[in-house]
């Protein structure tokens, strides 16, 4: 039973070792090859100077490949890393029918990391399209609460920063702050350089919208600090650290223009656009760079080619679909004219502006656009300030309100953490209480297991003794039967012989004293009676005098016993069993418990003969040697091997004579015989 | 010349008690020369009242002994052995008839060595007539045996083995069934003092290698016991 109980313990406990690196297993089964081929095509995809198309296609390939593994989870894995590739690639990739593919995969295999993945990739997916902001900010969501379930610090932090990024694109700055600030204490505490860099920037643009410009250019530095240290590059392709490097002046640039530096932005700007491939890289960027650009030149009075640059700029923005963008470069170049005294083209572009930011909920350059047209359209100018009163008021409504969502989800969220913390504590606490409550248990059982047995040994023990005893006392008994017997018999003996032979002889006596007064016929009678009480006499004496001698007759019982039990296997005629008593043992003088255990030992080596040995002949001999009993039994059979001692039999005889305080020994060799040799003192004190 | 003698039968059967008188009567009426005093005693406490009394008076001058007799009252005399060796030890010129039913070679050998009786009867061997004829040559010229006495020390004697005394006593205390460990009890020897003297007696009978029992049946063989 309780060889079960082992097993079944650790083969649970094995199973669970092996499910954990069950993945693991499974990955290393795979052709590593094919795998490593797959990656590298996903790692190629992912290249910003390969064309949109050269990308498609290697994912397509990696796609192909990827179908032809053969571990579900690995599949499913190589494919979040398409998926990640996939979502770098704007306009249609196959990034929707990878990601709801993966997607029912990670939730029929329950793979929270997958979902967690699959999230942030729609996220950034629906964040790319700027009317499904709600829609990325729900995805962002889900993926920041996996990641916190899974303890992902990094990609706690990634997600927080994602929505951070959505709340500042929906105007929600102060919100956005709030998630910053908690993805940057993570990524201090991972020392992720990049995404210091990605925080650090973020507050510099949201600083600059709140118009802090000072605790702006604190965190533009720091973002040149992070580039400096170039712990940022560390890994990336020097592609990276050239964009790490944009992003940062192009930061610096806007936040000198609010600063009113136009000098040091105009200069940073300009590093902007000194960048290789900037056009290439992010029109975005070099959209930007160029109104900045250009408009610190126009601020620092130089017109030349500023509004045709910024027309350019104009431009990329409508083409790129970038609403805020449209309507603020609008209101730039509105400025210019402005400057220009062309109050035309100014109220043009500033109406441009305002259809543009009301039509796209563009609240900035709704109000800018608003307070231009007052300005310049004096007629209308009531209208246009009542708008923006209201206007004013809707968005701090609305900010209020989003606030309150987005403090509600933090709340969700906080809660969610605290009942994950909760119930990962009351996890542990359950294993470790099962587990102890298991092994006190298997313990318990174990112990109940072994006092059984030790208690079925004692009892057995304490049967074997009880029956050695009852022996030891029948023949102890039997001899004082015995002597019983014998004294009575002396008894009778001695009765007989003295008082009948006494009476007898003194009838006879007397007759003879008698003074006979008969004839010679009768005295002659008379002597013939009286010699016939002679004889009568003569008899009873001889009578007694057998009696008495009986009991040399009388049974040597050890002897006779060993004796008995040689007759009973020499009648099989199988053997030859030879019995040998040195006629000094006065078996008298022994202990009985010697007696006893001697005949077992006796019986015990002689029924192993028997079994197993095949001898012809078997010799058993008793021995006195001063102060010691030997016994020796000797046969010419098969013989066994040494190791195979741990036959019952032979260890009942080593238990019986360690009981005697004796000494053991046995000698066998193979098809030439056995000899076993028992030495006990003679006078002994049993061990109990 | 007629002579005197006080004798004293000490006899606890009253038939041969008064047998043995008869006896002495016929004596008397045969011969002349023997008058006798006659008194009994019938068993061990009279009997050596009797012979103490005797030694510091009238002395007693023949004694029938017998063996089996109920022994006194204080336990100092166990058996007519006993008060054969007082008798010899207080009346030194008293003459001694020993009766008994006793007829083993150890028993005879023994009473004739403790109380050297001047007359050894067995009381199966004779008759009346021997039994005057006993008494007269104990008075006359002792000693006299009779014939299963003769016989034992003929045997005895035949043979070329000499044993003491305590080596007959450990043959008829073995002959009779005595344990091995109650004989240091019985005997004045160490366990392995009675173990040399048996291997010892078994050599001398030349059984050296047999058993105890076969030493006692040749003990008994040779007369020891």
């Amino acid at each position: 039973m309780k060889r079960t109980l082992y097993i079944t313990i650790l083969l649970s406990l094995f199973l669970l070792v092996i499910s954990c690196d069950f993945h693991k297993l499974k990955k290393y089964n795979e052709a590593q090859p094919k795998i490593d081929s797959i990656s590298t095509l996903i790692q190629q995809s992912e290249d910003y100077s390969l064309e949109e198309k050269t990308r498609k296609d290697l994912l397509k390939k990696a796609y192909k490949l990827n179908t032809t593994l053969k571990s579900d989870s690995l599949k499913r894995h190589l494919l979040l890393d398409m998926i990640r590739s996939a979502v770098e690639i704007k306009g249609s990739s196959p990034f929707e029918e990878f990601s709801s593919e993966a997607y029912s995969k990670s939730i029929k295999a329950k793979d929270t990391l997958g979902l967690a993945k699959i999230h942030y990739y729609f996220g950034r997916r629906h964040s790319q399209l700027m009317e499904e902001k709600d829609n990325a900010y729900y995805h962002f969501n889900l993926a920041l609460e996996y990641n916190i379930s899974l303890d992902r610090k990094l990609n706690i932090a990634n997600s927080l920063i994602s929505i951070a990024i959505l709340l500042k694109n929906s105007e929600n700055y102060y919100a956005s702050e709030n998630f910053i600030f908690q993805a940057l204490k993570i990524y201090i505490d991972l020392n992720e350089s990049y995404g210091l860099y990605t925080c650090y920037s973020l507050l510099g643009e949201i600083y600059i919208i709140l118009n802090d410009y000072e605790e702006a250019l604190r965190y533009d530095l720091r973002v040149k600090e992070v580039i400096d240290q170039k712990s940022l590059t560390k890994g990336y392709s020097n592609h990276y650290s050239r964009t790490a490097n944009l992003g940062a002046y192009s930061s610096m640039g806007t936040t000198y223009y609010y600063m009113g530096n136009y000098e040091k932005a105009h200069g940073y700007y300009a590093k902007v656009l000194k960048f290789k491939n900037i056009k290439h890289y992010d029109i975005k960027m070099y959209a930007d760079a160029l109104q900045g650009f250009y408009l610190t030149k126009f601020r620092m009075g130089d017109t030349l080619n500023v509004i045709k640059n910024l027309n350019i700029a104009l431009r990329i923005n409508d083409s790129l679909e970038h609403k805020p963008s449209m309507a603020d470069i609008r209101l730039d170049i509105a400025d210019c004219y402005t400057y220009k005294l062309d109050t035309l083209q100014a109220l043009i572009y500033s109406r441009e502006a305002y259809q543009l930011a009301s039509k796209f909920n563009d609240n900035e350059n709704h109000l800018k656009s608003l307070k231009r047209l007052a300005r310049l359209d004096k007629k209308n100018a009531s209208i246009y300030l009542k708008e923006y009163i209201k206007l004013n008021d809707s968005i701090q409504k609305n900010e209020t309100k989003v606030r309150n969502k987005f403090s509600r989800i933090q709340f969700e969220t906080n809660e969610y953490i605290e009942k994950k913390e909760k119930l990962s504590l009351q996890n542990t606490t359950i294993v470790g209480v099962v587990t102890t409550a298991l092994i006190i248990l298997g313990l318990l059982y174990f112990i109940r297991i072994q006092r059984t047995k030790s208690k079925k040994l004692l009892f057995e023990k304490g049967q074997q003794n009880n029956n050695d005893e009852i022996y030891n006392l029948i023949l102890k008994q039997q001899s004082y039967m015995e002597e019983g017997r014998l004294k009575e018999r002396h008894r009778i003996a001695e009765e007989l012989h003295n008082s009948i032979i006494g009476r007898i002889f003194g009838t006879r006596l007397s007759f003879d004293s008698l003074n006979f007064k008969g004839g010679e016929e009768d005295s002659k009678k008379l002597n013939l009676l009286l010699k016939e009480l002679q004889d009568i006499e003569k008899e009873v004496r001889d009578l007694s005098y057998e009696l008495k001698n009986n009991w040399l007759n009388k049974h040597q019982n050890f002897n006779k016993l060993i004796e008995l039990l040689l007759e009973k296997y020499n009648s099989l005629k199988l053997t030859k069993y030879e019995l040998f008593i040195d006629k000094e043992i006065d078996w008298d003088t022994i202990d009985g418990t010697i007696k006893t255990n001697l005949f077992r030992i006796v019986q015990e080596t002689i029924q192993n003969c028997h079994k197993h040995a095949n001898a012809s002949k078997v010799e058993i001999r008793f021995l006195e040697k001063k102060k010691t009993l030997i016994l020796v039994v000797k046969d010419n059979g098969s013989g066994f091997i040494e190791t195979k001692r741990k036959g019952i039999g032979l260890k009942n005889i080593d238990s019986r004579v360690k009981h005697l305080k004796g000494v053991f020994e046995i000698q066998s060799e193979t098809r030439i015989g056995t000899i076993l040799r028992v030495t006990i003192p003679k006078n002994h004190q049993t061990t109990l | 010349m007629s002579q005197l003698f006080s004798a004293l039968i000490i006899e606890d059967h009253p038939l041969t008690s008064s047998a043995y008188k008869s006896a002495f009567e016929r004596l008397s009426s045969i011969d002349d020369d023997f008058k006798f005093n006659i008194a009994i005693d019938n068993n061990c406490s009279d009997a050596i009242k009797t012979i103490v009394d005797s030694s510091k008076g009238d002395k007693i001058d023949l004694f029938f002994l017998d063996i089996n007799l109920p022994p006194s009252q204080d336990g100092k005399y166990l058996s007519g052995e006993d008060l054969g060796i007082k008798i010899r030890e207080l009346l030194p010129d008293a003459k001694i008839i020993v009766s008994t039913t006793f007829y083993d070679n150890y028993r005879i050998h023994s009473i004739i060595k403790s109380i050297d009786p001047d007359g050894f009867l067995i009381k199966n061997d004779f008759d009346l007539q021997e039994l005057v004829e006993a008494i007269k040559k104990v008075l006359k010229k002792p000693p006299y045996y009779s014939n299963t006495v003769l016989k034992s020390l003929r045997k005895q004697f035949s043979g070329d083995i000499a044993i003491d005394s305590l080596d007959r006593q450990l043959l008829h205390e073995l002959s009779i069934g005595t344990k091995m460990k109650e004989l240091p009890k019985i005997l004045p020897m160490s366990m392995a003092g009675i173990e040399k003297r048996k291997r010892q007696l078994k050599e001398i009978f030349d059984i050296a290698k047999k058993e105890d029992r076969d030493l006692i049946l040749i003990a008994k063989e040779k007369g020891f016991i």
